[in-house]
């Protein structure tokens, strides 16, 4: 009942966010005595700190009273918030443990190793997947089991490069995805954006990347468009003072479930000061690449 | 001798050749005609260009604030007076009725003859097409003499009962409708887009054409409504009554009676004395009079006063007995008519309709809305439209929101401050954004994503952008995958409407009726409806809206659940 109530009302809308941990919070403590319900409550805060919040603080910290009761964490999970809270080593060794125990083609686990640093064993992890099918259909197991093909494995290899800043790999891989024949890179699912789309789109923006340098962004507010998932996407970026002091979208026609979800690639942007390490959401890759490459779009304009 | 004329009787002479081709009456009384020259184009200004263009920009604290553009009608006494009588409150439109009314004793029926835009307007109508068609004209006096004292008695009649009817016949709100539902759709359409325009109905056809029917009077004589029909200008003349100046005859007249054919108002008996309830002081006679023996003096004076003849002629409807039937059965209807309308009343309330922000209650807004139609003109959105006879004959003409139309935008609170008659009342922008119009209401057969048939998030978007946040999403059809996870975008997010943050604007009505409905043609009616009705608005006479709103939402929160879980939360989820 209340899973429903968390998945229904109050993940679709910030507004809720508080309130929803604040519940969690009062059926822990409603139910400290009966240890089933309170290690679900456990694993419940954990996730929604994870998930709703970014706090890995908090849900590393709630997730390991809910192992320490004999749950078992989701050790993607918490081996992204050991690599936040600094400790690369612990990560690295959950996230090998996960490498024996997942499918190994998992994209998320591909993308966690990358973002610890691990990017050529990331890439050697995609590499030795590919071109197993001959009709250009490859499985990477995405948590459901939905099959992938070539082009998604070279956008993903793309994209990971992009993140830690190795841009002319990233744009030999998108030529790549150019390059495959037209049926290869239709989407698989009836929302999806066709690859050859994603790919053009980002091997533009990577191109501006490569010219950046944010020491010659003149102070000022900037906007640039793209096409995001729906229509055009505007951002407007402020710089102050040298730094970059927000990322806003002014306007767009994503639906709002992506726009909530790739979110955290606007903060991000601002958090890191740059596009290194930022995150594109794995289900709104679209409307994530869409900001990052506005954003990059508008600095690369201002530059003096 | 050369006989030198003087520049300055040169410029004299200059302008008087230049008021001579505008007019004999410009040139034989050219204040008056620039008083009311003045009058009709600030009048026209103030309604068409005030209003125009609408800039609306959801970052700024500020919409288009209107300047006085109730000025005309507060200036109409009647529409004071009546709804004073009406709605039994002391309306601020009775301050100005009164200043206007003692302006009578000085100057009587100063109005008539040199402000009112009507009048101005019946005079260019007489002069371009009046004059040209004389079939129709009538020379004697007949029996409509004196229909306005009628129509004023029972119009304040008819007001004691509660009803206000004032605004169907007196001179300014005829006006402000006429001109409404004429100019502005033409206006909003050249301007704008025909696509701008609202759907007519019938309470629009009927004002035009009451419009068009007192400016056709003009063919029966010159200025027939102002002289004969018109109420305001009756209450002008009761007050007129002890005025302290007047028109008076000299014994050099003539009796040529060129005065007589002439007075735009009848306003000179057949022994070419004054009927002092009827002049206007416009001084059409003056330059008339081949032997210049009218003079407009205070009453007082009487030097060389021509005596009345001894044979006047009483005209034989102009007697007390008929003028007594006439009062008797003015009356007899209105009493009639007001018992008809309150009786039908109790019952058209009920049909709830969408009243503008900051609206009296239903039954005294009614009473006090003089149906002028100056909301109507300044909403920028074209929200407000009158009413037909959907709520009745009462509601005729009344302002209704059609959010199918349009949206009340959140920056706008021009409606309040434009109501002469404070039926609507004026609101600082922070309580109109508390006042509850209605409340929406989602029709989850039709919605969209409440079907799972589309994804839509028209009115949640336009609810955020207007900074009410009165709509959230639910979560319906979601999928799990093997590991019992929720498919992150499976299902539909669906909206939901917030009962406490809710104020009926209508945006979100607005929206899905305009992509849903007429342009994807998915939808037959919106599948989210403002609906009115007890509970559902906040209609108060005094009090403040904000106050109320929060009362609301602390009345929800104390719902929710309590407990000793706060000293273990976090401070920023405190």
């Amino acid at each position: 009942m209340v899973d429903q109530y968390l998945i229904q009302v109050v993940y679709p809308n910030p507004s809720r966010h508080k309130e929803g941990i604040k519940l969690v919070n009062h059926l822990m403590i409603l139910h400290k005595d009966d240890k089933e319900k309170l290690k679900r409550s456990l694993n419940t805060l954990g996730q929604m700190f994870y998930e709703l919040f970014d706090d890995y603080t908090r849900a590393a910290f709630w997730w390991q009273k809910y192992a320490q009761m004999g749950g078992s964490t989701d050790s993607l999970k918490m081996a992204r918030c050991y690599f936040e809270l600094g400790s690369k080593a612990v990560a690295a060794e959950l996230l090998l443990q996960a490498d024996s125990s997942y499918s190994r083609n998992n994209k998320d686990l591909i993308k966690l190793w990358a973002k610890i640093g691990e990017v050529d064993k990331a890439l050697e992890m995609i590499e030795s997947n590919s071109g197993t099918n001959s009709s250009g259909m490859d499985r990477i197991d995405f948590r459901g089991g939905r099959g992938s093909s070539q082009s998604e494995n070279y956008l993903l290899a793309a994209e990971i490069c992009r993140g830690a800043g190795r841009y002319d790999e990233a744009i030999a891989y998108y030529e790549k995805v150019l390059a495959l024949p037209d049926s290869y890179t239709r989407s698989m699912n009836r929302h999806g954006t066709d690859g050859k789309v994603k790919a053009q789109a980002n091997l533009e923006a990577t191109r501006l990347l490569k010219k950046l340098d944010l020491k010659r962004v003149p102070d000022g507010s900037y906007t640039a468009s793209t096409t995001g998932y729906g229509g055009p996407l505007t951002i407007r970026v402020v710089i102050n003072g040298g730094n970059i002091e927000s990322v806003k979208i002014t306007q767009h026609w994503e639906t709002f479930s992506y726009l909530v979800m790739a979110e955290p690639t606007a903060r991000q942007i601002v958090t890191k000061q740059g596009f290194e390490g930022v995150d594109v959401i794995t289900g709104a890759t679209v409307t994530s690449d869409a900001i990052i490459n506005a954003a990059a779009k508008a600095l690369v304009n201002a530059m003096e | 001798m050369r006989f030198e004329v003087s520049s300055k009787e040169k410029s004299r002479e200059k302008l008087r050749s230049v008021l001579e081709k505008l007019g004999p009456t410009w040139l034989s009384t050219p204040w008056r005609r620039f008083a009311q020259a003045f009058c009709l184009i600030l009048f026209l200004v103030l309604f068409f260009y005030f209003c125009w263009p609408y800039r609306f920009d959801y970052n700024s604290e500020n919409a288009v604030q209107p300047a006085q553009l109730e000025l005309f009608l507060v200036l109409d006494p009647l529409v004071g007076i009546s709804t004073a009588l009406a709605a039994k409150a002391l309306v601020w439109s009775l301050a100005t009725a009164a200043i206007v009314l003692l302006i009578c004793t000085v100057f009587p029926r100063w109005f008539c003859g040199y402000v009112c835009p009507m009048g101005t307007l019946i005079d260019l109508f007489d002069w371009s097409i009046g004059r040209r068609i004389k079939r129709f004209r009538v020379i004697k006096r007949g029996w409509w003499v004196n229909l306005r004292f009628y129509l004023l008695t029972g119009i304040l009649i008819v007001a004691l009962f509660g009803v206000l009817l004032s605004g169907f016949v007196a001179a300014i709100p005829v006006l402000t409708r006429g001109m409404l539902y004429v100019f502005a759709p033409l206006q909003v359409g050249l301007l704008r887009g025909w696509e701008y325009v609202p759907k007519f109905n019938t309470g629009q056809y009927v004002s035009i054409l009451l419009f068009l029917v007192i400016l056709g009077l003009g063919l029966l004589r010159r200025r027939f409504w102002c002289a004969y029909l018109c109420p305001s200008g009756a209450l002008l003349s009761l007050a007129s009554v002890f005025s302290l100046t007047g028109r008076k005859v000299e014994d050099t007249c003539a009796e040529c009676g060129r005065c007589l054919s002439d007075c735009p108002f009848d306003a000179i008996t057949t022994d070419f004395s004054t009927r002092s309830l009827d002049c206007t002081l416009c001084r059409s006679c003056k330059d008339i009079c081949p032997k210049q023996s009218i003079k407009f003096v205070s009453r007082w004076n009487d030097a060389n006063k021509r005596s009345s003849g001894e044979g006047v002629v009483m005209q034989p409807f102009y007697t007390r007995r008929n003028f007594l039937f006439g009062m008797l059965s003015t009356a007899g209807t209105g009493v009639g008519v007001a018992t008809g309308f309150t009786l039908e009343r109790e019952g058209y309330a009920k049909s709830y309709p969408v009243r503008p922000p900051g609206s009296v209650p239903e039954v005294i807004f009614r009473s006090q809305c003089v149906r002028c139609g100056q909301c109507l003109k300044v909403c920028p959105g074209n929200v407000l439209q009158p009413a037909g006879l959907k709520f009745g004959i009462d509601g005729i003409w009344t302002p209704t929101v059609t959010a199918d139309f349009s949206g009340c935008k959140p920056f706008c609170n021009n409606c309040g401050q434009v109501c002469p008659t404070g039926a609507i009342r004026k609101l600082p922008l922070d309580e109109k954004r508390a006042a509850r119009l209605g409340l929406a209401e989602i029709d989850v057969k039709t919605c969209l994503p409440h079907c799972q048939s589309d994804k839509c998030g028209l009115c949640f978007e336009e609810c955020a952008a207007a900074g009410y946040n009165a709509i959230e999403y639910i979560h319906i059809g979601v999928e799990y995958d093997n590991w019992g996870m929720p498919i992150a975008d499976s299902g539909f997010l669906a909206p939901v409407v917030l009962k406490d943050k809710c104020i009926g604007c209508g945006l979100c009505q607005a929206s899905c009726y305009a992509v849903n409905v007429r342009d994807k043609m998915l939808l037959d009616e919106s599948a989210v409806k403002v609906l009115a009705g007890p509970g559902k608005e906040d209609r108060i006479v005094a009090g403040s809206y904000t106050v109320m709103q929060n009362e609301r939402t602390n009345r929800i929160k104390q719902n929710q659940i309590k407990g000793p879980e706060n000293e273990y939360l976090p401070d920023f989820l405190r």
